[in-house]
């Protein structure tokens, strides 16, 4: 790939113009800050998030009701989810989207700056919402992230509250969508085919795709939800010929899509650190590509697979319990191109390189759980316990947070033109992969030994493996900290980052300085 | 226009097509969202 000059904004005194200061943030429309806005803003809400987690674990340290009333404990569950979900892990990926998909098609922007801008200030006035629920009489949405009706009908205002803040996330994520989508189509560079895309982009083209499919879903359902409680509909209700289990059907159908609008661009990240650190190309890039639009087409026949148990004819059971199986397929031809682009590479175990191991060996646990949950057998046994909780935080935790740290130490160099602390990225690495397995491992035993999900008190024998697995998280939640640490200190200072600080990286995103200047890629570039 | 959309255009990015994209998508998703809705409420009559 060959770069042309991208010094025009320093030249001319661009990078002066832009406003300073809290309006700076408020008004801008370039997709660095957008980037960093929504960057800073997840990582807040992942703080509230955990908190909340650490709330749920310390209740759950010993059997019996300690800190928290049980309708308070839901009300927390629930919003630990969703502030988790839609506030942490989603807003993050679309932070890395912001920072990394003009520089890496060679774009000098997104192709909607005010809708970049809109798109993120939309998330602080939803997440507030959400939190506010807490402190409204009843208390905030205590159903779960599912909102199940019909406890999500007869509940108070708070669950308009969270009704409300899931339609502003939803536009949110939908506007970012398609600026994402058309950002990628249309402004490329020339030579930038799609199939000489990085797979950053390529994930992430899937998953705006994804997202403009099943968001509005998601947004329907909860219209219908709102609709039933306050406007005389029954949709849900059966007291007026409606049916709750419709709820379910439509929320999944947007669930499990939403699970790989989670994962896939954490696929993304993990590919490309895999193919920089092993000092070889991506191995298979085609099939990886093709792997990633199967897994999302599939995604749209399987939402059966969470509720087995809701009343289902014996043939819908055996469809979704095949058709989940094969989601294996793909995502096993990525786990194989992973491990062979390491295969014989000149591999170092930089923090990147560590989280995406780690990624690597956590995520196939979480999809072999989620194997053992497909099959409906198993799963009528299974649902509703810790083995489910121990099932979607492997996947969501070992595998869209380990692949979003994978990112964030190996682009925080071309952010912030530092290098950042070595040593603490990888006992931040070690910390997080002792305590999260400390934390979520037992919980496979407990599902399996019957403890129920969303309880804030359990049977005497299962005391020894919450304690484990609380101790686990407050030392999970403590580790965290440690990255803020680490990035604060990459961002005031530390030795200066190269242009390419990764010798094996490759990617139009190494050809402009470190740190990226405000405006880049204003000549376009030429890909050969 | 933004100083970043005006520079894309004199780039010879092209400006209107990104409209028409943004259009299409923009509404697939509000098909989708009335869509649903629509539909399970006509087949509750």
């Amino acid at each position: 790939m060959e770069a042309t000059a991208n010094g025009h904004a320093e030249a001319h005194g661009h990078g002066g113009q832009h406003p300073t200061g809290l309006l700076r943030w408020l008004t801008t429309t370039n997709h660095k800050d957008i980037g960093t806005l929504y960057l800073f803003f997840s990582f807040a809400m992942f703080l509230v998030g955990g908190v909340m987690a650490l709330l749920i674990r310390s209740e759950l340290f010993q059997p019996g009701l300690q800190i928290i009333e049980p309708e308070r404990f839901n009300q927390i569950t629930t919003l630990h989810g969703l502030i988790m979900v839609f506030g942490a892990i989603m807003p993050a990926f679309v932070g890395f989207a912001n920072w990394m998909i003009p520089l890496q098609i060679g774009a000098s922007d997104m192709a909607f700056g005010r809708l970049n801008n809109l798109s993120f200030w939309l998330l602080p006035p939803a997440s507030l919402l959400l939190v506010t629920s807490l402190f409204v009489p009843g208390g905030a949405p205590g159903v779960g992230w599912t909102l199940y009706p019909p406890l999500s009908v007869q509940m108070g205002m708070g669950m308009d509250l969270a009704i409300f803040a899931v339609h502003i996330l939803g536009i949110s994520s939908i506007l970012g969508s398609i600026n994402i989508i058309t950002t990628i189509l249309n402004l490329r560079a020339p030579g930038m085919t799609l199939m000489k895309m990085p797979m950053f982009c390529w994930t992430w083209l899937i998953t705006a795709y994804l997202i403009i499919a099943v968001m509005p879903v998601f947004a329907g359902a909860v219209t219908m939800l709102l609709t039933d409680r306050h406007f005389g509909t029954s949709f849900f209700s059966a007291a007026g010929g409606g049916d709750p289990v419709l709820f379910q059907h439509v929320f999944w159908f947007f669930g499990h899509p939403e699970v790989y609008i989670v994962i896939l661009p954490g696929f993304g990240v993990v590919s490309q650190v895999i193919a920089t650190f092993s000092r070889k190309r991506l191995f298979g890039y085609a099939s990886m590509v093709y792997a990633t639009a199967s897994i999302a087409i599939l995604s749209f026949f399987v939402w059966g697979h969470h509720m087995y148990t809701a009343g289902m004819p014996v043939t819908g059971q055996l469809y979704f319990m095949y058709a989940t199986m094969l989601i294996a397929i793909p995502t096993g031809v990525k786990v194989f191109n992973w491990v062979a682009t390491m295969w014989r590479g000149h591999l170092t175990f930089e923090t990147p390189m560590l989280f995406s191991l780690g990624f690597i060996f956590l995520f196939t646990m979480g999809g072999f759980s989620g194997l053992v949950l497909a099959m409906t057998p198993v799963d009528v046994q299974m649902q509703d316990t810790y083995y489910v909780v121990a099932h979607f935080h492997y996947t969501m935790v070992a595998g869209a947070l380990f692949s979003a740290y994978a990112g964030a130490y190996y682009w925080l160099p071309k952010w912030t033109g530092h290098m950042y602390n070595e040593t603490l990225g990888k006992v931040h690495f070690w910390l997080t992969m002792v305590f999260f397995n400390m934390t979520f491992f037992v919980q496979h035993f407990l599902g399996l030994a019957g403890m129920p999900r969303r309880i804030p008190d359990y049977a005497l024998q299962f005391a020894e493996f919450n304690k484990i697995s609380s101790i686990g998280a407050f030392g999970l939640g403590l580790s965290q900290l440690l990255f803020l640490y680490v990035v604060i200190t990459c961002i005031r200072g530390g030795a200066k980052a190269s242009q390419k600080p990764w010798d094996g990286a490759e990617g139009l995103e190494w050809e402009v300085p470190s740190p990226a200047p405000y405006h880049t890629w204003e000549t376009q570039p030429v890909v050969k | 226009m933004t100083p970043q959309e005006m520079l894309m255009q004199q780039q010879g990015f092209r400006q209107r097509s990104n409209l028409r994209v943004g259009l299409i998508l923009a509404t697939v998703a509000l098909a989708v969202f009335f869509g649903f809705i629509l539909y399970f409420w006509l087949l509750g009559r």
